[in-house]
């Protein structure tokens, strides 16, 4: 079956589904964000359990 | 010195699918363990760098694996697996050179996956195969590999929004050619949810 473009509110994503129930997802996903946690952060999560 | 210092401030990554939102990390560069207390502030939105979730790589212990791909819920719990987060797991390792070829196999906890890199920012991910047997729809055709935990759309405040087109060849909606519901409410808009089972445990969390 397939392929079937499912939209959803985030964008639209491709779905195959084969006889034998075999499932293809097609989609995308992309970086927003490079960075370094703050050694501030980073020592209170050190100190987290 | 301390283990937090020993390796320096932690690189990271923060990557989207379909406006589902993760935090990447690589066990090799963690000073310390990822654990449900940690995940959970790194995910808050407003205290720590804000996700829903976290996907930790490592290299797999099997050489026909490019790498083991752990995938946390903002709670600290630990999904199984998710299809938008395996999409951003799979294309940072192939933009971060962990492979170089196209197409290449990584463990989950739900078993291991094979996606297709399509572009860089475009992937086609071999889920394995669905079983529509669930504790509320017993009597669902089964098969041996996958259980389809749920298929969803969800918007927080209004509920859920979705619609599937069949026979349509267009590639879906990619960056690059954003169409975005207006009406998205962004985090936690919109993802589908996964799980693989063995028959007698009990059904995962779907994510959200």
């Amino acid at each position: 079956m397939g392929p079937i473009t499912v939209a959803l509110d985030g964008g639209e994503l491709q779905v195959e589904v084969g006889e034998e129930l075999q499932v293809h997802l097609t989609g995308w996903a992309r970086p927003v964000f490079e960075g370094r946690l703050s050694e501030d952060f980073q020592k209170e999560l050190h100190e987290t359990e | 010195m301390n283990a937090s210092t020993d390796i320096g401030p932690l690189p990271f990554e923060k990557w989207q699918a379909l406006g589902n939102d993760y935090l990447i990390v690589e066990r090799a560069q963690l000073p310390f363990e990822l654990t449900p207390a940690r995940i959970r502030k790194l995910c808050a939105p407003h205290f720590g760098v804000g996700a829903d979730g976290v996907l930790l790589l490592a290299p797999s212990d099997d050489p026909h694996l490019v790498a083991q791909l752990r995938i946390y819920n903002p709670d600290g719990s630990e999904a199984e697996l998710s299809g938008n987060g395996a999409r951003e797991a799979v294309l940072y390792l192939h933009r971060r050179g962990w492979v170089e070829g196209d197409v290449f196999t990584i463990h989950t906890a739900a078993g291991a996956i094979t996606p297709t890199i399509l572009g860089p920012h475009s992937c086609r991910i071999d889920m394995g195969a669905a079983s529509l047997t669930s504790p509320s729809f017993p009597s669902g055709r089964s098969t041996s590999r996958t259980w389809m935990g749920c298929w969803r759309s969800t918007c927080p405040r209004s509920g859920p929004r979705s619609k599937a087109t069949s026979s349509s060849r267009s590639a879906p909606t990619s960056p690059g050619t954003p169409k975005p519901n207006p009406t998205a409410s962004g985090h936690g808009s919109s993802s589908a949810g996964w799980g693989r089972r063995s028959p007698r445990a009990p059904a995962p969390p779907a994510r959200p």
